[in-house]
């Protein structure tokens, strides 16, 4: 096994430092992602893994040896480089450009044998570009020439990979398609370090991460270690959603940009939801700026997921429970003190009928009814009944005027709806 | 500092290439037990092995020299610049004056070629390096020209006919001269010169024009000048010019200097223009140091002192 | 792919490199025949059969019975040449500059005089010329200090521009352009004082063959083949370069020294060129374009197409210079490469309606 290895390495552009004291490692069979803002020196890393950029301390090495010290040609065969905003010459078809990384082994006389053709052509192949090689790059698009570099890296028969923001200019399925590559060539034995913005894409498929914060590593080890709420919010100042329990991986969801000081900081408001139908009011009002709280819900409910993400207050039973006195307590509690209580889409069932009875004690109600409760009631017609009597003190929307009207409820005078 | 060291060496290296394959192949002239060794009046030294039949001048002046001296049957090809005496424009054409066409030269076979001080340079080692003879002919006095008619004459073998000429034309510069002898400063007019008008040019005190006008009783006011410098309106003005000569006849747009001279509306108030004394002269005559030098002074002198030039007729 | 579609792709490759290698060699051949036809065009009237029969009596291995005037050989073999080779090897020698420069700076509008190289080269000639001296006074030749100017101020704009251990091409061509209009200034200033010579040094300026001598051909000739060596040995380089010089530097070029040496070559002959032709435009910058309009971007063959398309290019416009007026005056060869080069490549740029650089 072949290591590409940074220690304790500091990077910058005359006199301005942009890496600290920035130590990592990749080896060959892993794909190493490096995440960060912008700025955050995932560019500059790369460069210093081909030896573009000399670090001013600490140093870059090869299997032990100071990759300064060896020679372009010798390193151009073992580490390919795909830059993120390449600038091909226009006139050259594909097939020349694919062919000139072939010349860390030619050198200056030698022509392109029948096996540096094979090489070439396996790389055309695996970047799905064989349709091009006669095009003249000047007449390819954005995405196509990504792919063009790629496979001009792939042609050096290098040992690491190093790839700037492949993905930048891609379709998503192109995307995937560049990524999966990436996989298998690692498989195949190659090391692969690769800087992306996106982040589900670096979460599934990379094998290890690198978030980087203003220069420095922040946190290191595993998409499921490193994809957490609070790193991404502390490096990136996004709230997001990790579903971290997917087969393929943490999947990273943003949301907008964390606001901290909001007006409605003050305002409580309960909702009453579950089996996701909670998810956009918790989202839209959480950006908003709300406190919110959550209940009943299940363990395994995509709301619970929803609120645990965004750090809601949540009252949780068993997996397909019913709900038991104490949570029913707790929900009518949250529901009487909250400043309004919403009820979502949510469908009724024996389990959760409870829920909509903690609604009657709310002192401002907002029922969002996107789709009519009868539709939604698989209790007899008793949800209905109790849903029609909640009507009488309730404003009923639908799920786009949530944030309006919620603003004329709150102006409102409350009212204790005594209905149980 | 190893790329600067080798750099430098190589640069030597490709200098002293050139410089040692240049050397290599200068040629060298053989020595015959010939008849005549000339040394011309740029000071190169010619060998000539016989009297010359087959003449070529690439110079105007030395066209008329040749001419002057009874040469005319043995001259076989001139510039397309020469234009005097008439039989010149008869004579096959070289070429231009600073360009002449040597293929022309080399298929005339001639014996010698005189040339001037411009064909220094490139033409002269050319022709050379053709093994042609080139006499350089590059007077810059009148004295000069008496001794450059005097080459002329020795190499083509007239000896008698160029002392004769020689003595024709100072017996007649005498006649002027003497005249002017005496003339006190205040006597002698500023003359101001034009060879060009824009860029405003003018002659230099060592120049042909500029001894033509002290010979001929004038004060050239850019006489401490040196070849034919150019010079502001406003020094012009300041020297007070009395008599404004202007060379005319080159070419196209011939009479420019001299309209120049009559219309310019800040030249009014010079006493030249107040007494109408603005003339022309042909540049063929201030331009070339040849036999025709005393005419250029004769129409000086009858420009700059009429009166006394009548005396002369 | 499988293996019939890599055979395919080789075999595209072997007759891509078979085409131009041809044509490489028809052009020699088409080189040495413009040199026969311009041997027996001029203004002495010469016939065909005298000139081929002179020539053919130079070889050392033909016996013809040579009937010929001592004039006639003189003219052919001293004077017309000498002068053809010389606009051979200058054309060579622009056309190639330019086209490395074009690759060095990754420009279409480089080319050969872009650094200030000519304007040194004549200074130095207009000292020369200035210069009193006599005769054939090897030092005081003109072209001598004319090279002299172009080495001097080369070796000047490498100090100026380096920055470290690295030659920034911006730097380089900003420093180049000062430096040139510098050199320019000063000669402006000396054509001033230039009284009667004026004449004859604006049209060696203006670039011209007429002085042609069998000694500078001497001279230029190995001059010119020891800069082609590095600058065809590089050509696979420069086509990486073209990239932008981390992608070359990615993929193994040493750039810097490879630059480095380019520049050197390239320069080098344009001063060579330049001190013994003058500034003879149009060349350096036309004839790669043209070339690359023909047979593609690929440096390993446009710059050894390039170096013979621009002798023969060369040679058939001084032919031109020195016939079309007849005897009364030479037009200067720089026109005529401009009169004739520009609507010819207007014409090659609308055939060919593709990606040109």
């Amino acid at each position: 096994m072949s290591c590409l290895k940074l220690s304790n390495v500091n990077l910058g552009y005359h006199k301005h430092t942009v890496v600290k004291g920035v130590s990592l490692e990749v080896c060959t069979g892993e794909v190493v992602g490096l995440i960060g803002p912008n700025g955050s020196g995932k560019s500059t890393l790369l460069k210093a893994m081909c030896s573009l950029l000399q670090p001013s301390s600490g140093n870059v090495t090869l299997d032990g040896i100071e990759i300064a010290k060896i020679s372009r040609e010798t390193l151009a065969c073992k580490i390919g480089v795909v830059p993120q905003l390449p600038s091909l010459p226009d006139s050259f078809t594909v097939l020349d450009t694919v062919l000139m990384g072939r010349y860390p082994h030619l050198g200056l006389m030698r022509y392109e044998s029948k096996k540096d053709i094979a090489i070439v052509c396996e790389a055309i192949r695996r970047t799905g570009i064989e349709h091009l090689t006669d095009r003249r790059v000047g007449e390819t698009s954005g995405g196509e020439r990504q792919r063009v570099v790629i496979a001009r890296a792939l042609a050096q028969e290098p040992r690491f990979l190093l790839l700037d923001e492949p993905t930048t200019h891609l379709d998503i399925q192109h995307q995937l398609e560049v990524m999966e590559l990436v996989t298998s060539l690692a498989g195949s034995g190659l090391g692969i370090a690769i800087a992306l913005h996106d982040f589900s894409l670096a979460s599934r498929f990379c094998h290890r991460l690198v978030m980087l914060k203003d220069g420095s590593v922040f946190k290191e080890g595993t998409p499921k270690e490193v994809m957490t709420t609070e790193n991404i919010k502390h490096v990136f100042g996004v709230t997001a959603m990790i579903y971290s329990d997917l087969a393929s991986g943490p999947l990273v969801i943003n949301t907008a940009i964390s606001r901290t000081d909001s007006d409605n900081s003050h305002q409580r408001i309960h909702i009453i939801g579950g089996g996701g139908s909670a998810a956009g009011i918790m989202h839209h009002l959480h950006n908003e700026g709300y406190r919110l709280t959550i209940g009943v819900l299940n363990q395994g409910d995509t709301d619970l997921s929803t609120a645990r993400a965004l750090g809601i207050e949540a009252v949780v039973i068993y997996p397909f429970a019913a709900i038991d006195d104490a949570a029913h307590q707790r929900n009518l509690e949250l529901a009487a003190q909250a400043d309004c209580c919403i009820v979502s889409n949510v469908a009724f069932g024996w389990g959760n009928l409870r829920n909509l009875e903690a609604a009657s004690v709310a002192q401002r109600l907002m029922l969002v009814e996107d789709v009519p409760i009868s539709e939604r009631d698989f209790t007899d017609n008793q949800a209905t009944e109790i849903y029609n009597a909640l009507r009488n003190n309730a404003q009923c929307i639908q799920s786009a005027d949530i944030s309006a009207c919620l603003k004329n409820i709150l102006h409102q005078e409350g009212v204790r709806n005594e209905q149980s | 500092m190893r790329s600067i060291r080798e750099l430098v060496l190589a640069m030597t290296m490709i200098i002293g290439i050139a410089l040692s394959a240049a050397a290599c192949s200068t040629e060298t002239v053989t020595t015959n037990n010939g008849s005549m060794q000339i040394t011309d009046q740029l000071g190169r030294m010619v060998m000539l092995d016989k009297v010359p039949e087959k003449i070529i001048s690439i110079a105007p002046a030395n066209t008329e020299i040749l001419f002057a001296l009874g040469l005319s049957d043995k001259i076989v090809g001139v510039t397309s610049y020469c234009n005097y005496p008439a039989e010149a424009l008869e004579k096959e054409q070289v070429g231009g004056f600073s360009t002449p066409d040597i293929e022309k030269i080399i298929a005339l076979e001639p014996d010698v070629v005189f040339a001037a001080p411009i064909h220094e340079a490139q033409v002269i080692p050319q022709l050379e390096g053709l093994r042609i003879k080139v006499i350089a002919l590059a007077p810059k006095t009148i004295e000069e020209t008496y001794d450059a008619i005097e080459l002329a004459g020795k190499v083509a073998g007239v000896q008698d006919t160029a002392i004769s000429l020689i003595e024709g034309m100072r017996s007649r510069i005498n006649a002027v001269t003497s005249l002017v002898a005496n003339l006190s400063d205040e006597e002698r007019p500023n003359v101001f010169y034009i060879v060009w008008h824009d860029p405003l040019m003018t002659a230099g005190g060592d120049t042909l024009p500029g001894q033509l006008i002290e010979l001929a009783g004038g004060k050239n006011i850019f006489a401490e000048s040196s070849g034919y410098p150019t010079v502001s309106l406003e020094t012009l003005l300041d020297r007070e010019p009395d008599i404004i000569i202007a060379g005319t006849g080159m070419g196209s747009g011939a009479n420019a200097p001299l309209e120049w001279a009559q219309s310019e509306s800040r030249l009014q108030g010079t006493e030249a223009l107040k007494e109408g004394k603005v003339f022309s002269i042909n540049t063929d005559l201030t331009g070339r140091f040849g036999p025709r030098i005393v005419d250029a002074l004769y129409e000086m002198f009858r420009l700059i002192h009429p009166e006394l030039a009548a005396q002369l007729e | 792919m499988e293996t019939s579609q890599v055979n395919k792709l080789a075999t595209g490759l072997v007759a891509y490199r078979r085409r131009r290698y041809f044509s490489l060699v028809g052009l020699l051949a088409l080189l040495v025949i413009v040199i026969g036809i311009a041997c027996s065009i001029g203004t002495a009237d010469i016939s065909f059969a005298d000139v081929w029969r002179v020539l053919l009596s130079k070889l050392p291995w033909v016996n013809i019975d040579n009937g010929i005037s001592g004039t006639v050989s003189t003219i052919v073999i001293d004077y017309r040449l000498p002068r053809i080779l010389l606009a051979g090897l200058v054309g060579a020698a622009l056309s190639t500059a330019g086209a490395t420069y074009q690759g060095l700076f990754r420009n279409p509008l480089a080319d050969p005089y872009l650094l200030g190289v000519a304007q040194g080269a004549g200074l130095g000639a207009v000292i020369g010329f200035m210069l009193p001296f006599s005769g054939s006074a090897v030092i005081g030749s003109i072209p001598m200090m004319a090279l002299c100017g172009g080495l001097i101020s080369t070796v000047t704009l490498y100090f100026l521009a380096r920055i470290g251990k690295t030659l920034p091409m911006t730097t380089l061509i900003l420093a180049g352009v000062a430096l040139g209009a510098f050199l320019f200034a000063i000669t402006s200033f000396l054509l001033t004082r230039a009284g009667d010579k004026l004449h004859g040094i604006l049209f060696w300026l203006m670039g011209s063959f007429t002085n042609s001598e069998w000694k500078e051909v001497y001279v230029l000739l190995p001059y010119l083949i020891i800069a082609l060596i590095p600058i065809y040995l590089y050509s696979r380089p420069l086509n990486l370069i073209q990239m932008d010089e981390e992608q070359a530097k990615q993929l193994g070029v040493n750039v810097e020294k490879v630059k480095l040496i380019l520049l050197l070559a390239a320069t080098l002959i344009t001063a060579a060129a330049v001190s013994f032709a003058g500034c003879i435009g149009f060349v350096g910058i036309i004839i790669p374009h043209a070339v690359r309009l023909i047979w593609g971007p690929d440096y390993r063959f446009l710059l050894p197409l390039s170096t013979i398309v621009g002798a023969i290019f060369l040679i058939l416009t001084d032919t031109l210079a020195r016939t079309a007026s007849g005897t009364a005056q030479e037009i200067p060869v720089g026109v005529i490469t401009a009169l004739i080069g520009a609507p010819f490549f207007i014409y090659l740029l609308r055939q060919k309606k593709r990606v040109l650089f």
